[in-house]
């Protein structure tokens, strides 16, 4: 089950919960992201109370699972996973497709699933991309399991926090909203994520064109004017 | 014009290109990007010079990034186009067959970071600071950073510096792999010269090609970059 909450802030948390519902955990997921986060959602916050993060869900279409992360990239607000335990197999393929990701210092993260399968939600070609092809292959092939430091120097993570996740997934949330243009964070976080599947020469022309047309936006206008007057910017999103 | 917001000196084969206006921290302005052009042409034709140092001057920093007061008004649509085609400086950096050091100290903002991520390798004083500040501003990097970031410290960093906007010292930013190497304040420009001088003691064909082999790797399958690392050994062995 996943609790959503939409705050002043313009952010949104989504809350995974135990529970024994008939409805499998992708198809909510999938639902609530479409149906909450909207035109005026800054940030996106997901955290969860599962020991691994996310559950898998047994359905008889596993490509329907897919989707989840598929709809988590298509996103193109920033988004910042708050890993509590640990995350899992599929709760850290979940994980992985964030943009930012928190732990507390007890959390441990590992890929499971090489004893019967493979990971098949975006682990294969995300974590590579994270923490190098070295540690990406003894990760999946060996299954081992790494606690929140080890994960912090190779990458995976960005922040510990020694008590709770979300209270620091939450002040840079809040950071992010409060301070940056939605629209340049927008095309920031394009840039950098579509720019990863071009050669770096069309990659540097790519990250021209989106400031061009960012030169348009009125919070362009207002983020330098604010910098000169030396006082903190109002953003519209325009 | 008036050619002093960039320096070109040449000595014992080292060419030292200076960005110069230390009363504004090396801000980067569209005179100093103009001369730059010229100055990285300069020294791809410079028969004289094998590696270029790539310095900023005065005692605050390298570079403090993209001049506000000059880039805040936006250029207009026929002005950027023309920018885009016929000013091309982040990719003349990357048509640079001799290699190229960026010698940072103090503050390292915007394209100050940039800049140094264009260069081949990157030395700083142990009081540097390093931040990207732009999507606070309204605007997002301009000078490849959303696509030369991802390449040199992974998505993760990438994210977390640009949407956090957080500042690094040199120890932090050594370790995720912004910069290379780290000396004191006081040996930072006899370090340069050292490693400079160092590169010069190889036959410098060997090293412009190992330095292409590296680049086209990123760009190439495997395969393709084996047998293309393996022909140019050959011919230039012949």
């Amino acid at each position: 089950m996943i609790e959503t909450t939409a705050d002043d802030d313009n952010i949104v948390l989504f809350s995974i919960k135990k529970s024994h519902d008939s409805i499998p955990f992708c198809f909510e997921f999938e639902k609530k992201c479409h149906s909450i986060i909207d035109n005026h959602t800054k940030v996106l916050v997901i955290t969860s109370e599962l020991e691994n993060f996310a559950q898998y869900c047994h359905i008889n279409n596993e490509d329907d699972c897919i989707g989840v992360i598929n709809t988590l990239i298509d996103i193109k607000i920033p988004i910042i996973a708050a890993i509590e335990s640990g995350a899992k197999s599929y709760g850290l393929e979940l994980a992985l497709a964030c943009d930012i990701r928190v732990c507390n210092k007890d959390a441990t993260f590992a890929l499971n699933q090489i004893s019967d399968g493979m990971p098949f939600r975006g682990a294969t070609q995300i974590l590579p991309r994270l923490i190098g092809k070295g540690r990406a292959l003894d990760m999946i092939l060996t299954s081992k399991e790494i606690n929140a430091t080890e994960a912090k120097e190779m990458g995976l993570i960005s922040y510990i926090n020694d008590h709770s996740a979300i209270d620091k997934a939450i002040c840079i949330a809040r950071s992010i909203s409060k301070n940056t243009a939605p629209v340049a964070t927008r095309f920031a976080k394009e840039s950098i994520i579509n720019g990863l599947n071009m050669t770096l020469r069309q990659g540097i022309l790519f990250e021209s064109d989106l400031n061009i047309i960012l030169h348009s936006t009125r919070d362009r206008a207002e983020g330098i004017e604010a910098f000169v007057q030396r006082r903190p910017p109002e953003y519209l999103g325009e | 014009m008036n050619m002093d917001s960039v320096l070109y000196s040449s000595k014992d084969g080292i060419a030292t290109i200076t960005l110069n206006r230390p009363d504004h921290i090396n801000a980067f302005n569209i005179q100093m990007r103009d001369e730059l052009f010229e100055m990285l042409k300069l020294f791809q034709d410079d028969d004289e010079s094998s590696v270029a140092i790539i310095c900023g001057s005065g005692p605050k920093g390298f570079c403090s990034g993209a001049d506000i007061s000059e880039f805040g008004t936006a250029p207009s649509q026929v002005m950027a186009r023309s920018v885009r085609a016929e000013r091309d400086l982040w990719g003349l950096f990357l048509e640079i067959d001799k290699p190229t050091i960026a010698s940072l100290h103090g503050y390292v903002i915007g394209s100050g970071i940039e800049i140094s991520l264009l260069c081949d390798i990157r030395i700083a004083s142990s009081d540097a600071s390093f931040s990207m500040p732009e999507i606070s501003l309204g605007f997002m990097p301009a000078a490849a950073g959303t696509q030369t970031l991802t390449r040199f410290i992974g998505l993760n960093n990438t994210l977390d510096m640009l949407l956090t906007r957080k500042s690094l010292d040199s120890k932090t930013a050594l370790a995720i792999g912004l910069i290379d190497r780290i000396v004191d304040g006081s040996d930072l420009q006899d370090e340069t010269i050292k490693l400079a001088s160092n590169i010069l003691k190889s036959d410098q064909n060997f090293v412009q090609v190992a330095k292409k082999s590296v680049y086209l790797s990123e760009e190439m399958g495997l395969m393709e970059g084996l047998l293309w690392e393996k022909r140019m050994f050959q011919k230039l062995q012949s």
